[in-house]
């Protein structure tokens, strides 16, 4: 292990991406994501690797869908309107059985909305996001520390599944500084010669087409079941999450994730100064989504509340998870608005009486 | 002792603690008397004008974009910066957006500036990237002076990892701050601590003032944070 150094998310997740191996960035600035491209374009050619700022952000997703085609370890980032003009790409990867890992430091919406912090993007990012039949897993860090965590771990569910991977920030974690260390060593890439163009095995090279144009409805049927069984396993092996505070039985479980977690945190402790046992589930995968966890955390308590950054988006899967097993209500806050915990320990305290 | 000086430029490296340094400044100043200009066109998050409508109820005038204008993300400056630098009946603190990048906004007012007279100020983390030795140091400086036109004539040490800050972390940044002083004939002039960290600790070992730093620039899970983050 380094020193720990203080770091922006923006710059710290970059630096993991580049430390994990990655050689191959395309990207299109925008606030409040601009420090990783800036980081980038900085540290990427003394790293030996390829640093390119497209003409646009429909540009950089195929320029990544072009390296990860080639076996490159390849990353792009941008934020909500950005991600939004990647979502073409981002379906055609995933079309492709390809590996590459996308950043999404979101600020507020709809349109171009504003550049405080949101998590409005839930629904896209946990429901494929562009046209056709498809997930990609979703990784929401709530540190600066996790968000780093999370490039070298991206790429390994990449490569483990040949899928694109989200890795779901906000304004908040991509400017907020945090002490942050990266470890010495990373896993190795996998070898890319199961779907990489231009690789040899044992001396030969290996004949891979990568296409994602199937005429013939029986064999695009045939690739998408193909694309489901992969995600069956995903979600068998990749489901992550963190129980706060649920040791003891509670009287209220919040289901929250990234930087509203945080907030919830700091309530979840006030409250447990005066009494009130208040229970945290924070989905890290938000696809996978973990129903079941969320389902056994809820048992036994009087209500659940979802608390996000938006208008009621992972509330849905909430109830998916609760199926009407237990009353939920939810709690947000739109327009890049973050709870203050003093706001939010009120508002749980008055479900809680 | 801190509020030397009736206009203080505070300058450093990108994420070095500018804004907190300068916004701590302008909370020991005189009400009535008292200007903090923002100049950061760098940073979306975490600007001293967050905190506008606390220090004007408090008497300190904080200028920099105003309306929706303070929200934003171009690189716009208030219309009222030449006036408050020109206003010598006020002691003038401003803050300056990180790197040579953010010192450049500077250039414009170089004249305003040294007419008036001044003190500039590097403030230096050691735990930030490309920070880290005395040589990197007096490079951030030399190319911060050339960016701006202007000479710092004092070094502030101001090593942390927030919470996290050891008195290793606050004596290594006092050691190459004050190294980095003494080889280019500048004044180190001060070590900054967060108040809440002094009583753990204990008494570091270095060769300068300590200045106890409030935190004012709170991320909006730490309580008292409301103000910054309900706009």
């Amino acid at each position: 292990m380094g020193d720990k150094i203080l770091m922006k998310g923006n710059e710290a997740v970059a630096e993991a991406a580049i430390r994990a191996g990655c050689r191959h960035y395309y990207a299109y600035p925008i606030t409040p994501q601009s420090e990783l491209i800036e980081y980038m374009a900085r540290q990427m050619p003394l790293a030996g690797g390829t640093f390119l700022q497209a003409e646009s952000e429909v540009a950089a997703i195929n320029m990544v869908l072009g390296a990860a085609a080639c076996g490159m370890r390849v990353m792009t980032s941008s934020s909500s309107p950005g991600i939004s003009l990647k979502q073409e790409g981002i379906s055609y990867i995933a079309a492709c059985r390809l590996p590459a890992v996308i950043v999404n430091v979101q600020r507020g919406g709809p349109g171009l909305g504003n550049i405080a912090p949101m998590q409005a993007d839930y629904f896209q990012a946990t429901r494929g996001g562009g046209h056709g039949d498809y997930y990609t897993p979703v990784l929401s860090p709530s540190s600066v520390q996790e968000f780093a965590d999370m490039a070298p771990l991206a790429f390994e569910i990449a490569e483990e599944y040949r899928t694109p991977v989200v890795i779901f920030a906000d304004g908040m974690l991509g400017q907020m500084m945090e002490p942050v260390v990266f470890p010495d060593s990373y896993a190795p890439q996998k070898d890319p010669s199961a779907w990489a163009l231009g690789c040899k095995r044992e001396g030969e090279f290996c004949n891979h087409i990568i296409n994602s144009l199937f005429i013939d409805p029986a064999v695009l049927d045939q690739k998408t079941r193909e694309l489901f069984a992969e995600y069956d396993r995903i979600r068998q092996n990749e489901i992550r999450y963190e129980r706060y505070n649920l040791d003891e039985q509670p009287s209220i479980l919040v289901v929250s994730t990234g930087t509203a977690a945080r907030v919830v945190k700091s309530a979840v402790d006030a409250l447990a100064e005066e009494g009130i046992k208040v229970g945290l589930l924070r989905p890290i995968t938000l696809w996978p989504f973990p129903y079941q966890a969320v389902a056994e955390a809820a048992r036994g308590v009087k209500k659940v509340l979802t608390v996000e950054l938006n208008m009621g988006q992972m509330e849905q899967d909430v109830r998916l998870a609760l199926a009407g097993s237990c009353e939920t209500a939810f709690v947000g806050k739109a327009g890049g608005l973050v709870f203050t915990p003093e706001e939010l320990t009120e508002i749980i305290r008055g479900y809680a009486s | 002792m801190e509020n030397e000086g009736s206009l203080v430029i505070v300058t450093g490296c990108y994420g070095s603690g500018k804004t907190e340094y300068a916004v701590n400044l302008a909370a020991a100043g005189e009400p009535g008397r008292t200007m903090l200009v923002d100049l950061d066109v760098v940073n979306p998050y975490f600007r001293s004008r967050d905190l506008r409508d606390e220090f004007s109820a408090r008497g300190i005038d904080v200028v920099a974009p105003e309306g929706s204008f303070s929200h934003a993300d171009v690189p716009m400056l208030s219309r009222r910066v030449k006036g408050a630098l020109r206003n010598t009946e006020k002691r003038v603190i401003i803050d300056v957006g990180g790197d040579p990048m953010g010192a450049r906004a500077l250039a414009r007012f170089s004249g305003t500036i040294k007419e008036r007279g001044y003190r500039m100020r590097l403030v230096v983390n050691t735990r930030r990237p490309q920070n880290r030795t005395v040589e990197e140091v007096l490079d951030m400086a030399a190319r911060i002076e050339a960016a701006s036109g202007l000479v710092i004539q004092e070094l502030v040490a101001n090593s942390h990892l927030m919470e996290e800050t050891t008195r290793e972390v606050v004596e290594e940044g006092a050691a190459v701050a004050g190294e980095a002083a003494r080889q280019s004939g500048r004044d180190f002039f001060t070590v900054c601590v967060l108040e809440d960290l002094l009583p753990r600790l204990g008494e570091p070992r270095v060769q300068a003032r300590i200045f106890a730093l409030k935190k004012h620039l709170r991320k909006p899970w730490e309580p008292g944070s409301g103000k910054a983050w309900r706009i």
